[in-house]
C-alpha cells in the first residue's frame, strides 16, 4: 500500500515487536495519532494566536497551560518546547558559551552536544567515565579543575546525560551538579532517555537545566523535545531579541532568540499534549518496565557466551549486549552470515535489532506487554536452540 | 442537535448584524451578550455557516479516531494479534463506533 507517490505505509509497529534502540519510547499514544490527524496542517496552532503572538501564550488550544504542566512535571520554573534535545543544547550553549570558552560533556554524551558546543564556537572537553562506564561527580570536579589549571579560566557548562545513549548506564548526575556548582558552573542534565518515562525531578537532582527528547522518550512526533530551566537562568536562556531594523525600525519584541520565536508550530506540538497525560502516568511505571528489560535480558545471558555491555542488572529499557561467544559464532559460517539473527526475529515477527550485527548490539524494551517480553525471550531462547547454543 | 442545526440557519453574520441592531436601537447589548455565549458554547455543533457540513465534519474525525484505537490495539498485541476478552471488546467497540460514524457521514453527504 503507498500513500502517495512511491512512498509506502509504515506498519512496522502494527505488524512487528520492535526493540530498536531510539524508536522505543517515542511511539506515539493514540491520542497522538488522533492530534497529528486534526493538526497536520502547518500552522495549525495558530488559528487563535493572539497578542503577544508568541507559541508558549496561546491559549487555545492551551499550548500556554502545558508549557507551564511541563515545567511542573519536571519541577523546574519555565519551559519551552524545542525542535528535539539537540536544539535545546543548542540553546544553551549559544546563551551561555562564546569562542575560547569550554563546555564538559560526558565521555559518553552524544554528538549532538558536540555539534552544539561547536555551534557556539566554544570547545568540548570529556569528563571520563571510571572502570564502571559511569560518570561521577568526583570525575567533574577533577575535570573542571583540569581545565582551569590549563586555561586559566573554568568550563562555562557541564552538559550530562542521566543514561547514556551508548550503554544507557546511569551517571551520578546529582553528584555531578553538586561538585559543578561548587565552581559555579551550571548545568544542564541531558534527559533524552528518561524524561518521559522515568520521574525526573530538576530541583532534586540541582541541575539549573533540563532536557528532554519528545520524539525519543515523550510518546511525540519528530522533531520534538522540551528545555526547562530555573527562574536564575530563564531570561538568559529566553531572552528576547533586543534587534531593530534599520530601514523599517521593526521590533519584534517578545520573540526569544534562542528559541528563534515560536518552536513547534503544528501538529508535533499537539501530538506531544496529546500524549502528556499518559506520559505522566507511565513514568509512574517505570519500574515495571525494568524489570521486563532484566527479564529479556536474563534471557539472553541464558545463552552461553552472551555478556551484557550496559551495567548489570539493568536499570533502563535501553541495554547493549554481546553475543559474539553465541549468535556470532553461527554468524562466521551462516550463508546469510550476520543477517541470520535479524532473518531469524523477523520471521518470528520481532525487529529492530540491528541487521547484520551479532557481536554487540542494543534493544530497547520499552513499552512492552508482558505477553511481549515473554515473547521476544522465548524468541532468542528459540533460535540459540535452534542452532545448537546453550 | 441535529434539529437544532436545522432550526438555526443562522449565520454568523446574520448573528452580529442582529446584535448590532439591537444594541444601537434598543441598547440590548447585555440580552444579546447571553444570547452571543450560549451560543459560542454550542458554535462547535451550529451550523453556523449555513453549509450543512459539521456533523459530517465531526462523524469524519470520529470514524478516523475509532480507527486509530484499533491501529493502537492491534500494536499492543503485535505480532500474532491475539487479543484477551478484553481487548476483543475494545476492538469490537472501535469497529462499532467507526461504522456508526461512517454510516451518519455517508447520510450527511447524500443530503
Amino acid at each position: 500500500m503507498k500513500i502517495a507517490g512511491n512512498i509506502p505505509i509504515r506498519e512496522v509497529e502494527e505488524n512487528f515487536i520492535n526493540i530498536q534502540p531510539i524508536q522505543a519510547a517515542g511511539r506515539l499514544t493514540a491520542e497522538a495519532m488522533k492530534a497529528l490527524i486534526a493538526y497536520g496542517d502547518g500552522y495549525s496552532t495558530c488559528d487563535q494566536c493572539r497578542k503577544p503572538f508568541r507559541l508558549d501564550k496561546i491559549t487555545k488550544p492551551p499550548i500556554a497551560e502545558f508549557h507551564k504542566d511541563l515545567a511542573r512535571f519536571l519541577n523546574m520554573d519555565e519551559a519551552r518546547v524545542t525542535p528535539g534535545a539537540r536544539r535545546a543544547f543548542q540553546a544553551v550553549c549559544l546563551a551561555l558559551a562564546e569562542k575560547g570558552d569550554t563546555v564538559l560533556v560526558s565521555a559518553l554524551g552524544h554528538y549532538t552536544e558536540f555539534l552544539a558546543v561547536e555551534n557556539a564556537k566554544a570547545t568540548v572537553r570529556e569528563v571520563p567515565t571510571n572502570d564502571l562506564n559511569i560518570v561521577t561527580g568526583d570525575a567533574v570536579a577533577q575535570k573542571i579543575e583540569e581545565v582551569t589549571r590549563e586555561q586559566g579560566k573554568s568550563p562555562v557548562l557541564a552538559m550530562l546525560d542521566h543514561f547514556d545513549y551508548s550503554l544507557a548506564n546511569e551517571h551520578d548526575i546529582a553528584g555531578a551538579a553538586k561538585a559543578a556548582h561548587q565552581y559555579d558552573i551550571p548545568i544542564l542534565y541531558n534527559g533524552a532517555y528518561t524524561v518521559g518515562i522515568k520521574p525526573v525531578d530538576g530541583k532534586a537532582l540541582g541541575v539549573d537545566f533540563v532536557v528532554g527528547s519528545g520524539h525519543k522518550s515523550m510518546a511525540s512526533p519528530a522533531p520534538s523535545g522540551v528545555l526547562a530551566t530555573t527562574s536564575g537562568y530563564a531570561d538568559t536562556v529566553f531572552s528576547t531579541t533586543q534587534m531593530i531594523g534599520d530601514v523599517t525600525g521593526r521590533q519584534f519584541g517578545v520573540k526569544e532568540v534562542q528559541m528563534l520565536g515560536c518552536t513547534l508550530m503544528g501538529g508535533n506540538i499537539l501530538a506531544m499534549m496529546a500524549s502528556f497525560p499518559t506520559v505522566k502516568r507511565r513514568v509512574e511505571e517505570w519500574d515495571e518496565y525494568v524489570t521486563k528489560s532484566n527479564y529479556v535480558v536474563d534471557a539472553l545471558l541464558g545463552i552461553r557466551g552472551n555478556t551484557c555491555v550496559s551495567e548489570y542488572p539493568r536499570k533502563h529499557t535501553l541495554s547493549k549486549v554481546d553475543t559474539t561467544g553465541s549468535f556470532d559464532t553461527v554468524a562466521r559460517t551462516h550463508k546469510r552470515r550476520g543477517f541470520f539473527l535479524s532473518d531469524e526475529l523477523k520471521q518470528r515477527g520481532i525487529v529492530g535489532a540491528f541487521s547484520g550485527a551479532t557481536r554487540a548490539w542494543k534493544l530497547n524494551t520499552y513499552g512492552l506487554s508482558w505477553d511481549q517480553i515473554r515473547y521476544v525471550a522465548d524468541a532468542f531462547k528459540e533460535i540459540a536452540g535452534k542452532y545448537g547454543l546453550s | 442537535m441535529r434539529s437544532l442545526t436545522i432550526k438555526l440557519r443562522l449565520t454568523c453574520i446574520e448573528f452580529c448584524a442582529l446584535r448590532i441592531s439591537l444594541v444601537t436601537r434598543y441598547e440590548w447589548g447585555p440580552l444579546t451578550s447571553s444570547l452571543l455565549s450560549i451560543t459560542i458554547n454550542n458554535i462547535k455543533r451550529l451550523d453556523y455557516w449555513g453549509l450543512g457540513m459539521d456533523n459530517a465534519v465531526d462523524n469524519l474525525f470520529e470514524a478516523l479516531f475509532a480507527l486509530t484505537d484499533l491501529r493502537v490495539l492491534l500494536r499492543e498485541t503485535a505480532p500474532l494479534h491475539k487479543l484477551s476478552a478484553e481487548q476483543q471488546m475494545q476492538a469490537r467497540d472501535a469497529l462499532a463506533r467507526a461504522k456508526a460514524a461512517l454510516s451518519k457521514l455517508e447520510e450527511e453527504l447524500q443530503e
